[in-house]
């Protein structure tokens, strides 16, 4: 193989489409599918393998927050896109529940936006507060996957104390606002995760990246104050999911023969960091990968510019949407 | 820095990252096996690539 010549063909397939009407190709065991009373698909349930769990919430408003999003976040240089995602594990388990959720400015002055980013954590999070993991992905599955119902080994008193410890520790990297934030969540976020089936991964538990805390979950807010470029995400993204990228790569090592498709909502990012260390694994050099990963937002700026046109004119998050359409730096 | 030394500096490079992460020597082993399947002329394909000039 001349590994100076364009990367290859991942020649076999699998895996995540989150879109709803672009089901997945895998040996996914599990879906859960939810309608509300209007016969919309509100929840969607994957299982991508044995051992990593990819939870994406879908309903017929998604698409169209995304647009907003877009349109709301895309116009003013150093704007952020911030992912928010919930993870736990049962077991050798990792379930990683991703959402894309709103922008905010890189000055962190749009508290408007940041209202919405948490309304639509409030939607998202409703699908899982008071449910258990049983009853998210039912017996079987959770006994398939070796997991038990409602593994709760850690104490509520302890985990005040390394959040406490933790938060001290940040302390001086926090601005005042995300401070106040982990203090105020400090006594919910114990109680939650004390009572909660879902067992954070240790790194995770960081106090400038708790987002929400309910009953039954967490939210992690993976936007911080280290995060300002595309290249501070990803650096985030190989921190923060060592075993998610790993079970994406040995759920396609596993695949059956055939293609193997790796897909997130634009095939940037998510998508991109995939290839970028599948890439790295037959030793393609970095320069070639680069390429690679950058050339999405070339091809991507057709339906960025789709995205931009489809944001309805009166809507409140479009802000000045008259802006430049350039790609952002976060997606 | 950029994401790939990173990788590199960080994580010790794909194969390290994976590893930690719990993949298992013969599951990366089947993956190279499984990535140097190559269709000649073609790149990787991934999504953005429905899209992208051959």
């Amino acid at each position: 193989m001349d590994l100076h010549a364009p990367p290859p063909v991942i020649a076999a397939l699998l895996v995540t489409a989150f879109p709803a009407d672009n089901h997945i190709r895998s040996r996914a065991v599990l879906q859960r599918r939810t309608e509300d009373g209007r016969g919309r698909v509100v929840e969607r349930v994957t299982l991508m393998s044995g051992r990593t769990l990819i939870v994406k919430e879908r309903n017929d408003r998604t698409s169209d927050r995304e647009t907003l999003l877009y349109r709301h976040a895309l116009p003013r240089a150093g704007d952020l896109v911030p992912r928010y995602a919930a993870s736990a594990t049962i077991g050798d388990t990792h379930l990683l529940a991703l959402e894309d959720v709103g922008g905010t400015h890189a000055d962190g002055h749009e508290p408007a936006s940041r209202d919405r980013a948490m309304a639509a954590l409030a939607r998202f999070h409703r699908h899982f507060a008071g449910a258990t993991m049983q009853e998210i992905l039912g017996a079987a599955a959770v006994g398939a996957l070796g997991g038990e119902a409602t593994p709760n080994p850690i104490e509520r008193s302890e985990l005040l104390s390394v959040y406490q410890e933790a938060l001290a520790g940040h302390s001086r990297l926090l601005s005042t606002m995300m401070r106040e934030r982990a203090l105020h969540l400090a006594g919910p976020f114990a109680d939650a995760l004390a009572a909660s089936p879902l067992v954070l991964d240790p790194g995770d538990v960081r106090p400038e990246n708790v987002l929400v805390a309910g009953p039954r979950t967490v939210l992690i807010d993976f936007e911080n104050a280290a995060v300002r470029t595309r290249a501070d995400a990803n650096r985030l993204e190989l921190d923060a999911n060592p075993r998610w990228l790993a079970g994406i790569a040995t759920t396609i090592a596993q695949a059956p023969t055939g293609g193997v498709l790796v897909h997130c909502h634009a095939g940037k990012d998510r998508t991109g960091i995939v290839a970028a260390l599948l890439l790295g694994l037959i030793g393609v050099p970095d320069e070639v990968i680069a390429a690679d990963y950058a050339l999405s937002s070339t091809c991507l700026q057709r339906e960025l510019d789709r995205w931009l046109a489809e944001a309805a004119p009166d809507d409140p998050t479009s802000g000045s949407a008259n802006g430049s359409s350039s790609w952002p730096a976060r997606r | 820095m950029d994401t790939l030394t990173y990788l590199t500096a960080r994580h010790g490079g794909a194969e390290a990252y994976f590893r930690a992460g719990g993949v298992e020597a013969a599951d990366l082993a089947a993956l190279r096996e499984r990535l140097v399947e190559t269709l000649p002329g073609r790149g990787i394909a991934r999504p953005g690539g429905s899209t992208r000039p051959e």
